[in-house]
């Protein structure tokens, strides 16, 4: 009788912990191909059949149709260069290289991972669309109040940048280093 | 003595219980992409029947995945039970355009973007492995076709064809390039 009941308690015991540490791995996105560099992190594999398992499955719960290595590549940044969260009470600047591609765009979100509305109708920029000093560097500023040169207006709460790479050799076999992607500067906070 | 019998019983039972454990956490990951039902290609079959092109509203919960607002986005579902499935896309004239074929279970096995367009199209043929052979048959060693080819392991997939407006003046225009794409069967 006590043999039964253990057997049955690490039968249904091992099931609990197999499927509450499968379903905490997903949510807490654990898979191995999350790459860093500077204040954005990007998946390698995330559009490849060949996907690590974790990354497979995440995308199939998420339904989220990844640029192909093909078309372009995202990089996400939830926090700035010095690992802050980004946060909508203070004001940022997005400036400094960016990795090779024929065009990107910067997009915001908030942290659910919509786009926000605002008066002056602004989600983002492309790397056509913004300004350049004499040497050709951008500075996107970020931040909830009305801020001089491009201006990308932020919700009062966190939120998320998206860098997309449009026609990049990233992803194919090439990665990113931090001297490559632009820095997330926070200015002032109030 | 007693008490080293009870210990290494013990010690079994876990052991048991990490093995149970291990393998149901395996069998779970591994089994998600075959079961989940929010996945691409099971949202994407959904929203019209296949080969009907079906342009993703942003505004759409359905698909939302961050996109990016400049670009605009049309999809296509494609079975090539029947036969080969060609997709074609204008390449726009500036600016990118892009087509991406994936397959049922997650995953793109083609890309291409208006880098590399002919004829100012993007065109691309999706088959099985056994379409291709045949097809290369038919293939005249002197006379390439030129069809670029795509060559998928599962039978189900979509296509996505994306363009980017490079400003906001552009994107009607954006959403009008992707409206003329096209997903057809071919002989």
């Amino acid at each position: 009788m006590l043999r039964l009941l253990a057997i049955l308690m690490v039968l249904f015991g091992g099931a609990a912990v197999g499927l509450r540490s499968a379903e905490l791995a997903l949510d807490r996105n654990v898979s191995g191909d999350l790459v860093r560099a500077g204040a954005w992190e990007m998946r390698i594999s995330e559009s490849l059949v060949s996907a690590d398992p974790y990354a497979q499955a995440e995308r199939a719960r998420s339904g989220v149709i990844p640029l192909a290595s093909g078309e372009g590549f995202t990089l996400t940044a939830r926090h700035d260069s010095q690992g802050r969260r980004l946060d909508g009470r203070c004001a940022y600047s997005i400036s400094g290289a960016t990795p090779a591609a024929r065009f990107w765009s910067v997009t915001l979100f908030d942290e659910a991972g919509r786009l926000i509305a605002n008066p002056a109708q602004r989600q983002g920029f492309t790397s056509t669309e913004l300004s350049r000093d004499a040497k050709g560097i951008f500075a996107i500023n970020v931040g909830s109040q009305i801020m001089p040169g491009d201006w990308l207006p932020a919700p009062a709460g966190g939120f998320i940048l998206l860098l997309r790479l449009y026609d990049t050799p990233i992803g194919t076999g090439v990665s990113v280093t931090p001297e490559q992607v632009p820095a997330i500067t926070r200015l002032t906070c109030t | 003595m007693h008490l080293i019998g009870k210990l290494a019983e013990a010690l079994r039972l876990i052991a048991c219980l990490v093995l149970v454990a291990v393998s149901v956490h395996i069998v779970s990951v591994l089994s998600v992409p075959s079961l989940s039902h929010a996945d691409a290609f099971s949202l994407v079959s959904g929203l019209a029947p296949e080969l009907r092109l079906v342009p993703l509203d942003r505004n759409a919960t359905l698909l939302d995945g961050m996109e990016d607002p400049n670009v605009a986005a049309a999809v296509c579902s494609f079975d090539l039970t029947e036969g080969p499935v060609k997709v074609s896309l204008p390449a726009g004239v500036d600016g990118f355009s892009s087509i991406a074929l994936h397959q049922e279970g997650g995953g793109a096995f083609f890309a291409l973007s208006n880098s590399v367009a002919e004829n100012g199209r993007l065109e691309v043929v999706a088959l099985t492995p056994a379409q291709a052979a045949e097809r290369a048959i038919d293939d005249d060693p002197d006379n390439p076709s030129g069809e670029v080819r795509a060559v998928s392991s599962r039978t189900r997939g979509f296509a996505v064809f994306r363009a980017l407006a490079l400003f906001p003046s552009q994107r009607q225009a954006a959403k009008t390039l992707v409206s003329r794409a096209s997903c057809q069967h071919i002989e």
